[in-house]
């Protein structure tokens, strides 16, 4: 899995999963009996989930492959992976105080899809109700962000956003015509950006016959961040603090990508989620899942059992987050999930900085890692941005993994750059720094 | 959502590399003990006495700092031993106990435990603790009074005095393989160039000395001598002999590689080594000490902060 050089010297070596073993088979999971939706919201639109007062409660009937609003029916924000009844909307709050309502869906008899996805392409292809249909596919592709003039670069990425997954490069192989007929959407929809598919340089003969201009890069972590990307396939580096965005890239997955060609095939939604599993013996298995599906229940499928004080985290081993409950859903853009055991925690200590550079060395963004540590750990977040660099952070994790004396460098940075947007937010509405 | 299946929770990575402060600790003394080991066959009992008390009174001052100071104990991250051992490899194999024990008392109290333990330190501990003890006992330190019961078969006059006081036709006294072999008076660990070379080495592929600042240590070292040998071949030695003799290659292995008390960024390590070498050969050649290294590698300490402000720009910083 991860191979640790001898030669200290050489940065760390961390390759990604990759699929030249030939194409793994993916395990399909039951039809879960409850799924549960997740969507991020806001510290004042918490307050209304928790008073009840949203438009999508508790007995409501909802339909597979129909989109619905959480507050209202104007803004469609969720689309229902299975055809049921609404059990319970509740909240949770997450990392850095991510709100977030979740919505359980008790499932009933796999039912008629709803028509609505099929009647708003043949309404208008390329119109916005499509978009807000195709917003919801599995690896929440940024449709609707697609329109802004600003965006002169558009992104379709194989590589992957974490180490053991490999969901795009399966997505881009065993599914190519559907990526060609997304890619070519995506192409229609944007006609004056650049699209650049950027992928494994092992799989680019692969990909000649997708009629996309590509992009071959080394399959080694961190080169499948979207910041790192950007700044590669635009000849310079991203503006230190700007968000993709901002600087006119979007960034589509391969899966994403598939799936919108696979969902105008057939004229509906595919909510089947491709997910890497990582057991406790090391394994990795591909999933696929329904969205909302618990995380439980494809362990189930998998022959693995979740019991107290394991830990299993979402999103990678390197920029995931670990969560609380088995029963934790499978979002849109869940790409990996392991498990291990209370034997396998990461050991954190409290020891100072002993400077030895290993992070400078291994930090893509050549932040001073070692100075920036000093000023996070004493809470003095502006002058980290002002001159230590905090803000040019990718977020890839790589100063955590390597640091010697296993100092929580990604949290404190992480934590630093929450308080600092929210300081920035509040000052924005007017509301005191403190 | 929720479930009685209570688990573990913690921030990412969830993967971290296996190297630990007290790993690194360990690997150096075993880089030290290569070059170690044959000072122990040369200069005998005495000889693994220094090196043990040096690594024992570290260990008693720093556990002793912990008790008063009501903390975790932290000589389980072996950096206290470690401090011991290369100081023990600068010392002659006839130091009198309390200086030992005075010397890793400067080592572990004064220059790192006042400054806040391991990473705090500004200068490297066993450099300023040697220092102290060399302007302290000059004859305690020197290697030509301290060895003189030492009947070798090789000259046991300190090389660098030698040079230094009967012109630089004496270090034809010397030739380098011998003095590779530990042929040489000199500190325990000091005397054997091939076993600094080794470990060093060692230590340069694992990544645990910056081989930045080593091998520009050796450079600085090299190019000064060799200057120097240029404009006055009588006076002065060659630059051979200043890298295979006195501190020189412990002081670029294991010296000013030192983690807190040296840069991090390429272009201050390349000037702090280079700078530290240079300053090493002019320290023997014009001021009044025999050997530079421990100065210099002080002075290159103090430097260090101003130095590692020149770094690369961050990744979108205009």
């Amino acid at each position: 899995m991860i191979r640790r050089s001898f030669f200290g010297y050489l940065a760390a070596k961390l390759p990604y999963e990759t699929v030249k073993g030939g194409l793994p088979d993916p395990v399909d999971t039951a039809l879960p009996g409850e799924v549960t939706l997740q969507i991020q919201v806001g510290t004042d639109q918490k307050s209304l989930v928790d008073k009840k007062k949203t438009a999508l409660k508790k007995g409501v009937e909802v339909q597979r492959g129909a989109l619905y609003g959480l507050f209202d029916e104007e803004t469609k924000n969720v689309s229902a992976p299975v055809s049921g009844t609404i059990t319970s909307v509740e909240t949770r709050t997450g990392n850095y105080g991510r709100h977030f309502a979740l919505i359980n869906i008790a499932t009933s008899e796999e039912g008629e899809t709803s028509p609505a996805f099929s009647d708003a392409l043949e309404a208008d292809t390329k119109g916005t109700e499509s978009l807000a249909f195709l917003s919801q596919l599995p690896g929440r592709p940024p449709f609707t962000r697609l329109a802004n003039d600003g965006i002169h670069t558009v992104i379709l990425s194989a590589l992957e956003q974490d180490l053991l997954t490999n969901v795009n490069q399966y997505a881009l192989l065993a599914r190519k015509t559907d990526f060609k007929r997304g890619a070519d959407y995506i192409k229609e929809l944007a006609p004056k950006a650049r699209v650049v598919l950027a992928l494994p340089k092992y799989l680019e003969a692969e990909a000649q016959d997708t009629g996309c201009e590509t992009v071959g890069i080394k399959n080694l972590y961190p080169n499948g961040n979207p910041i790192l990307l950007a700044g590669r396939l635009a000849g310079k580096p991203i503006e230190a603090g700007k968000t993709l965005e901002e600087s006119g890239f979007l960034l589509f997955s391969a899966e994403a990508v598939a799936a919108t060609g696979k969902a105008l095939r057939t004229r509906s939604l595919p909510q089947e989620k491709l997910v890497t599993l990582t057991l406790k013996n090391k394994e990795t298995r591909l999933v696929n899942a329904r969205i909302g599906t618990p995380i439980t229940q494809i362990f189930e499928a998998a022959g693995e059992t979740l019991v107290k004080r394991d830990h299993l985290i979402v999103g990678g081993p390197l920029t995931g987050v670990s969560v609380y409950t088995p029963n934790f859903p499978v979002d849109p853009d869940t790409d990996a999930i392991l498990c291990h055991g209370p034997e396998n925690m990461p050991r954190l200590t409290d020891t100072y900085c002993i400077n030895c550079g290993k992070c400078v060395r291994v930090c893509p963004a050549n932040i001073p890692v070692n100075l920036l540590i000093r000023m996070l750990e004493n809470g003095l977040y502006e002058e980290a941005v002002e001159k230590y660099d905090l803000d040019a952070c990718v977020e890839c994790g790589l100063c955590s993994f390597i640091c010697v004396a296993k100092m929580p460098l990604f949290q404190q940075i992480m934590l630093a750059r929450h308080t600092l947007a929210e300081s920035k937010k509040s000052a924005e509405m007017g509301g005191s720094n403190d | 959502m929720t479930d009685s299946t209570k688990l573990i929770v913690s921030h990412a990575p969830f993967y971290r590399d296996a190297c630990t402060v007290m790993k690194r600790s360990y690997l150096i003394m075993a880089a030290a003990l290569v070059a170690l080991i044959p000072g122990w066959f040369l200069f005998g009992a005495p000889a693994v006495g220094v090196s043990a008390l040096a690594v024992a009174s570290s260990i008693f001052w720093e556990l002793t700092a912990n008790t008063l100071m009501k903390q975790q104990p932290t000589i389980g991250d072996g950096n206290a031993a470690m401090i011991g051992l290369i100081l023990s490899m600068l010392l002659p194999a006839t130091a009198p106990w309390w200086m030992v024990i005075t010397g890793t008392f400067v080592a572990i109290i004064m220059s790192k435990i006042a400054f806040g333990g391991i990473g705090g330190n500004p200068f490297c501990p066993p450099a300023l603790s040697a220092a102290v003890l060399t302007v302290s006992w000059p004859h305690l330190m020197n290697f030509n009074g301290m060895l003189v019961n030492y009947d070798m078969a090789w000259s046991m006059v300190d090389p660098l005095i030698n040079v230094k006081f009967f012109g630089a036709e004496t270090a034809s006294l010397y030739p380098p393989l011998e003095l590779l072999f530990g042929h040489q008076a000199g500190g325990i660990g000091a005397v054997c160039g091939a076993g600094l070379i080794l470990g060093g080495i060692f230590l340069m592929i694992r990544g645990i000395s910056s081989w930045e600042i080593c091998l520009s240590f050796l450079g600085g070292v090299f190019v000064a001598a060799f200057l120097f040998n240029m404009s006055n071949p009588d006076l002065y030695a060659g630059p051979v002999f200043h890298l295979l003799t006195g501190y020189t290659l412990v002081g670029a292995f294991f010296l000013a590689t030192e983690d807190s008390s040296s840069p991090v960024n390429l272009i201050p390590m390349l000037i702090y080594g280079f700078g530290g070498g240079m300053l090493t050969v002019l320290i023997r050649n014009k001021g009044v000490w025999v050997d530079g290294v421990l100065f210099a590698v002080l002075l290159m300490n103090l430097a260090n902060p101003i130095l590692d402000m020149i770094r690369p720009k961050a990744l979108g910083k205009v």
